[in-house]
């Protein structure tokens, strides 16, 4: 688990004699959207989701972290079955066991509803996505495009490391009930940048 | 001033049960034309009247589940959410449903739900569910089929035994650590407490649990007290479910992960199997009783989706499990891969 306060070094050197330290290099990350029961969803479903990930690259390049390559992949409806819709973070966990995008970027499936929650997602996740465990990152579009790019971002920011924290306006903040905000702390970006997922 | 809905609408996982107890009469009717309008907010309005135990909530979920111009996906959520409510007349919502359920998730997830509640009575509903020409909907009819079954010791239902052949091998030698031990009284309740009415029609004790950490992952075995006032020190005359385990999710709450079915096989063994919640069977074997309780053995099951390549061995005695050895492969091996897409 990661800490909740923030690290008191970045990884990279902060320059010296009173001058300002250089910015970070940007670092990059890959996500694999996968559609979950792709036929149902609606022009609507897709611009959501199509506002969320530039929502959420927004977010994150105020870090220094780029989303470089975003890759679509889908689902349909008979092979999804009865997880089409999510309605525990166990079924969560058994969608990203059965399902695996064969490459080495992050798996983000997105359903059109889940019960009892916007999203679920492993808080510093493997980057062995055959690995035990919830391996990937599982988002619905249950709320409007504000609440939807937050549920993006949020869990998203939850497999490369960010827990809740209580800051009100911030990705993951007010303790897990983040609802719109778009907030990103510096040192969030440190921790999420030192993730297996992120690349030089 | 903060809407006094910010909690139901801001909350990203699990609504806390505080939130919901503070709702008021003018809230719930809020929540309720929210919850009933096509929009983005009635999924996370009918959690909150589900969660609050609203008086109206099964009525209102009944007619969106039979309303076959509704979002399929709603009105699978809408069923599983019946089940949710812990309330009696959810059943007979779920089987009046039934003739109109139309698309294949809207089917599986009336199974899935009846699993959860189902008396005897929907046995009948459950058989044509589990020859459904849908595979899903076959499989999760065949599971409620067997759940409810079990659920209510009712013989003649018996879960299929896999081949020797279909059990996967594990390497002791090289599989990851898996700790279990006894989880008391306060680890137990808790658990329950966070499980709501997810407890497969069981009524689970409070008072004695098995807690297993495998990996990054934490799950509770809860025993049923049917399975504890009962115990398994002798002949196991007719099926039953001996308890449940459920899994800590990353917000700390749980979610029942898989259910433990027990039948008789002959005078000295009865069998036991290990379902995932969507109907997969993921661990089975048998118990063979001996003088001082039972001995038992579960293998993973092989499968399309559910290959769990996992051994457990160990006693049944004084009504509880007593794990010996346990052991899960490292890797989850060939998971189905999505299509490429565009949007």
């Amino acid at each position: 688990m990661r800490p909740l306060r923030p690290p008191r070094d970045e990884e990279e050197p902060t320059g010296g004699g009173g001058a300002p330290p250089p910015p970070p290099p940007i670092r990059h990350l890959d996500i694999n959207i996968i559609r979950v029961g792709f036929e149902d969803f609606t022009a609507e479903d897709d611009a959501e989701l199509a506002n969320a990930i530039q929502v959420t690259r927004a977010i994150y390049a105020r870090v220094r972290l780029n989303l470089r390559t975003v890759t679509f992949w889908r689902i349909s409806v008979s092979e999804a079955a009865e997880h089409a819709i999510i309605d525990s973070a166990a079924e969560a966990e058994d969608l990203t066991w059965d399902w695996t995008v064969p490459n080495d970027a992050l798996d983000v499936f997105v359903v059109r509803v889940m019960n009892d929650a916007d999203g679920w997602s492993a808080v510093d996740g493997s980057c062995d996505k055959n690995s035990k465990g919830m391996t990937g990152s599982v988002v619905s579009l249950n709320g409007d495009a504000a609440n939807s790019a937050n549920t993006l971002a949020h869990e998203v920011g939850h497999y490369l490391g960010l827990e809740h924290i209580p800051d009100d306006g911030n990705i993951v903040g007010n303790n897990g009930s983040s609802d719109a905000f778009t907030g990103i702390h510096a040192w969030q970006g440190v921790v999420m940048r030192r993730h297996c997922f992120v690349r030089a | 001033m903060p809407d006094r809905l910010d909690d139901v609408f801001h909350a990203s996982h699990r609504l806390p049960p505080d939130a919901a107890s503070r709702l008021s009469a003018d809230d719930l009717s809020r929540l309720r034309a929210l919850a009933t309008e096509p929009g983005r907010q009635r999924v996370p309005a009918m959690n909150a009247l589900v969660v609050a135990g609203d008086p109206g909530v099964v009525d209102l979920l009944a007619v969106t589940l039979r309303d076959s111009g509704a979002d399929p996906a709603v009105r699978a959520a809408w069923a599983m959410q019946l089940a949710a409510t812990g309330r009696p007349d959810a059943e007979d919502a779920l089987v009046r449903a039934l003739p109109e359920a139309g698309p294949a998730v809207v089917r599986a997830r009336i199974a899935a739900a009846l699993a959860r509640i189902g008396s005897p009575f929907v046995l009948d509903d459950l058989a044509r569910l589990a020859g459904d020409p849908d595979p899903a909907v076959g499989r999760v009819g065949a599971f409620a089929r067997h759940v409810v079954a079990y659920r209510h010791g009712m013989p003649g239902f018996e879960v299929p035994r896999p081949d020797d052949q279909d059990l996967l091998e594990v390497d002791d030698d090289h599989a990851p650590p898996m700790a279990v031990g006894r989880a008391g009284p306060e680890e137990s309740a808790a658990t329950l407490v966070s499980l709501r009415n997810d407890t497969f029609g069981l009524a689970l004790s409070e008072d004695t649990g098995l807690r297993i950490d495998c990996g990054v992952r934490r799950m509770v075995f809860l025993y049923s007290q049917d399975f504890l006032r009962r115990g398994a020190g002798g002949p196991l005359r007719l099926p039953m479910m001996p308890g449940l385990i459920a899994q800590r999710g990353p917000d700390g709450s749980y979610a029942t992960r898989l259910v433990l079915l027990a039948g008789p096989q002959d005078g000295e063994s009865f069998h036991l199997a290990l379902y995932r919640t969507d109907g997969y069977q993921m661990m089975a074997g048998a118990a063979t009783i001996d003088g001082e309780g039972a001995v038992f053995e579960l293998r993973g099951v092989g499968g399309v989706r559910n290959k769990l390549p996992a051994l457990l061995r160990g006693r049944i005695q004084g009504g509880e499990f007593v794990l010996t050895s346990a052991a899960e492969a490292r890797a989850v091996p060939e998971a189905s891969h999505p299509t490429p897409d565009s949007l």
